[in-house]
């Protein structure tokens, strides 16, 4: 489908006829608000990964209490991972929590404000972001600091 | 010609929904079967109670009510059963035949006679008038085949339901996260589509060059028909008007060559066969094509 | 573009198939059907052939080579071709749900005469319906429905509009032969009756056989009636068609293997015989008494009796030299044999052809019986005859009357299998 018909269907609120010239609008707008390099006539599966990405946050409704994803930027060049992750922490503004899932460690560090650490059936104790360096991080995930069937013990 | 057109052109129409919605509904031929039956049930229970015109009216209704409840089972099989549409509808294909073919032998049968050929014809005031005097179509059913047609191309192209189907039929999962009620939706495509196949269903018992009365293998073959002319017209309604005329101007068209050329009637069939080939080995090009250009 | 692009490479397709549609009908070459002498350029349409030509229109149930019913209606068309100079038939063959969905009799009748025909002739009693629409439609065009009984001023479905006619054969004597042919040659004293649909025709030939089977066993092998079975299985069409109607392969399958060495057709296609043609060959000792058409023994000669069968020409002829005459007038025939010569093509409406299988002292039996028929010294629609429930069909010495026999309204005791459905 094209982006004007994903932003119509996104939309939706009441109403039985589309109002595609109200739909094509919406969604030039987005495409300037989220940068995305394609017209409304284009079709979701002709835009690059990123673009795509870009289009999906541009559909997410705009009020959200609680944001879950998972490997959001995953494949992603440098330039269109850097430009969603402004954009998702910009939701968090208006109060919107984002729990995200991620193996970059780096991504991690600079985005989240806690991050927990899971190893062999274990949760660790959350930790805070900005006091955690990633050799730290990379050793919880390498299981050190878990004990044998019981609970991580929490350094901060 | 115009005869087979009337119920091809319903069947595409409601074929167009479906198809929308990625479904298969190979379950038409039984929604058409379902359609006659209920049209006949009705026409049979109040043969003398009720003028033709209210009669013929509740008789589409029950048609209506036939077709989609058939629809409406495959449905169900598929969103409940894990039954795939395609098994579930050729498995209710065989079983509104078989209901026919107990229907005409038995409780249905004309007096005296154990035959397949047929119920009792109704009475020539439950038939359709034709729309000019020679021509073997009514207006009724000319008027509704095309309103069908048109209609599901509206309702496709402008409206939420129509684009919610679509977004069904490209990408179930991502039209569930993007909110679209999937299972209440499918099972709507399926009834409307087994609605139309029913109205189809009636003007096979009720239509002016109709045989007027229930008989086995009264769906003829117009569902399959039909998912050809959809594929064709690769699911444009509008397309698939003149593709519906010229296939059953073929299927009619059979009787012309045997008369004009004595060939066998059935190269009508090979025609058709042939057609088929044909769309399938155009429908593999294309992919390739696509596949090129990316 | 794809959609574009798909759009029109369908729509060429569809014009080619236009062109590859029509290219046939402009060039009729190598049409093995097609008697020599017809020119490749027909008649031309909607206006009503000139000069001495009459064109006459048949509608049949089934293929026109189908060895059976329709292929014996074909040959009378090529008959009354050659008896009447300038004479041509155009026909339309294969009308039924399962092979032309949706064309009705109507429709072709339309078609037939918009093509010049001046007489049609519907053949088959599944048209009976279609025939009387027809009929009404075309109040100029003499219509002959075969073997229905709507124009029988006598009979209790007369109906019909001044312009239909009906002819029937009277089969009964062809299938009582044929029922004497079995009982004389079964080992068992198991006759089977393939039969197709259930209606007044098919209860009165099926119970003609069982007569014709009766007699020869009692009064020719002079054995015990109680010792025959006669057993009737119903298909529920004149023809197989798949998904409506039993499959009469199986049906044949199933009287050889429990026991019935011979089966009588009562349908307008070949099973039986082929059949036990498979079964002789894999070494049963079975026989088969085809139906129709007077070559129908061609399929498995080795195994076929006979084939009582209908010779339609003359009826043909009649019908065309009526209307030609400016003679036309309503009428309802029931054709019998030329008992001086039943297979005489130019008189005998109903023969009997004497199959390779039958015996040559059988065969001489089969010829007495056909002569005891012949002079009336035979007679076996005479009482005392019960119906199958143990009701009354003939008292003691009565003789039926045609409306008697014409209108069974069910089998009689000593034959098995439902009179009705």
């Amino acid at each position: 489908m094209t982006l004007t018909e994903h932003m119509a269907l996104a939309e939706h609120r009441r109403g039985f006829f589309v109002n595609w010239p109200g739909a094509a609008i919406s969604a030039a707008k987005s495409i300037e608000q989220y940068r995305i390099k394609g017209r409304p006539t284009s079709w979701i599966e002709e835009l690059s990964g990123g673009n795509q990405q870009r289009t999906l946050l541009a559909l997410l409704p705009p009020q959200l209490k609680l944001l879950l994803m998972e490997h959001p930027t995953h494949g992603l060049d440098v330039e269109s991972t850097e430009y969603i992750w402004r954009l998702l922490l910009e939701r968090t503004k208006p109060g919107t929590a984002i729990i995200f899932l991620s193996s970059d460690l780096e991504e991690l560090l600079d985005c989240s404000d806690r991050i927990l650490v899971f190893f062999g059936g274990q949760v660790s104790a959350p930790l805070d972001a900005r006091r955690v360096n990633v050799e730290q991080l990379g050793e919880l995930i390498g299981g050190k600091g878990f004990t044998e069937g019981g609970a991580h013990e929490s350094r901060a | 010609m115009l005869t087979a057109w009337v119920p091809v052109l319903l069947c595409c129409a409601g074929l167009l929904i479906t198809f929308t919605a990625g479904l298969w509904n190979i379950g038409i031929e039984g929604q058409i079967i379902m359609g006659a039956i209920f049209a006949t049930g009705v026409m049979r229970a109040a043969q003398n109670s009720l003028p033709p015109v209210p009669m013929l009216i509740l008789a589409l209704l029950a048609a209506v009510v036939g077709g989609g409840l058939w629809a409406l089972s495959t449905g169900v099989l598929k969103l409940y059963g894990q039954v795939n549409e395609i098994f579930g509808g050729l498995g209710l294909n065989f079983i509104a035949g078989s209901l026919t073919v107990y229907l005409v032998l038995g409780p249905w049968k004309r007096p005296g006679i154990g035959s397949t050929s047929g119920t009792q014809p109704f009475s020539p005031s439950l038939w359709l008038p034709p729309a000019i005097q020679g021509v073997n179509v009514s207006l009724v059913e000319l008027l509704l085949g095309l309103a069908a047609i048109i209609l599901v191309y509206i309702a496709l192209r402008g409206t939420y339901f129509g684009l919610r189907l679509k977004a069904i039929g490209k990408n179930l999962r991502s039209a569930f996260l993007l909110g679209v009620p999937t299972d209440r939706y499918m099972l709507a495509a399926f009834v409307l589509c087994g609605a139309l196949a029913g109205m189809a269903g009636w003007t096979l018992v009720a239509g002016t060059s109709s045989r007027h009365q229930l008989f086995p293998l009264i769906s003829g073959g117009y569902g399959f028909l039909a998912i050809l002319v959809v594929l064709l017209a690769n699911l444009n309604a509008l397309w698939s008007i003149p593709i519906s005329l010229f296939f059953a101007a073929i299927s009619m068209g059979s009787l012309q060559l045997a008369l004009q050329a004595q060939l066998d009637s059935s190269l009508g069939g090979v025609i058709q066969g042939m057609l088929v080939l044909a769309v399938l080995i155009v429908g593999g090009l294309r992919a390739r094509l696509v596949a090129r250009r990316r | 573009m794809s959609r574009k692009f798909w759009g029109v490479i369908a729509l060429l397709i569809v014009l080619s198939m236009v062109v590859g549609a029509c290219a046939p009908a402009a060039a009729p070459t190598a049409v093995p059907t097609k008697a020599p002498a017809a020119p490749a350029t027909k008649v031309e349409p909607t206006k009503p052939a000139a000069g001495g030509e009459f064109t006459f229109g048949v509608i049949l149930v089934g293929p026109y080579n189908d060895h059976g019913w329709s292929e014996a209606h074909y040959a009378a068309g090529k008959y009354a071709e050659a008896k009447i100079p300038g004479a041509k038939m155009i026909y339309v063959d294969n009308l039924n749900p399962g092979a032309k969905p949706g064309v009705t009799v109507p429709q072709v009748v339309d078609d037939l005469i918009s093509k010049g025909a001046r007489l049609i002739l519907t053949t088959s009693d599944d048209f009976k319906d279609g025939t009387l629409e027809a009929a009404q439609k075309y109040p100029a065009v003499p219509i002959i429905n075969v073997s229905g009984d709507q124009a029988w001023k006598d009979g209790k479905d007369f109906k019909a509009p001044k312009n239909e006619s009906n002819f029937m054969g009277r089969m009964e004597y062809g299938k009582m032969i044929a029922g004497c042919a079995a009982a004389l040659t079964t080992q068992t004293g198991k006759i089977g009756y393939l039969g197709p649909l259930i209606n007044d025709e098919t209860r009165r030939l099926s119970a003609s056989a069982f007569l014709g089977a009766k007699y020869c066993w009692t009064n020719v092998l002079k054995k015990d009636a109680q010792d025959l079975k006669f057993k009737v299985t119903w298909i529920g069409f004149w023809f197989n068609i798949p998904g409506q109607t039993l499959d009469p392969t199986k049906v044949a399958d199933d009287f050889y293997n429990s026991g019935y060495d011979v089966v009588i057709s009562g349908i307008d296609t070949t099973e039986a015989l082929v059949e036990a043609g498979k079964l002789a060959k894999a070494g049963k000792q079975v026989w088969a008494v085809q139906y129709d058409y007077k070559e129908g023994c061609k399929e498995a000669p080795e195994v076929c009796l006979g084939v009582p069968y209908f010779n339609w020409g003359p009826a043909y002829v009649k019908a065309i030299k009526m209307i030609q005459d400016g003679k036309w007038a309503q009428y309802w025939d029931w054709n019998g044999p030329d008992w001086k010569d039943i297979d005489n093509p130019d008189t005998s409406a109903v023969g009997f052809v004497k199959g390779p299988a039958l015996s040559p002292d059988n065969a001489a039996k089969v010829d007495q019986f056909i002569k005891g028929l012949g002079d009336g010294s035979i007679v076996l629609f005479k009482g005392p005859l019960n119906f199958q429930d143990g009701s009354v069909y003939l008292k003691d010495g009565e003789v039926a009357t045609d409306l008697q026999i014409w209108y069974m309204p069910q089998l009689l005791e000593g034959m098995e299998g439902p009179s009705k459905s």
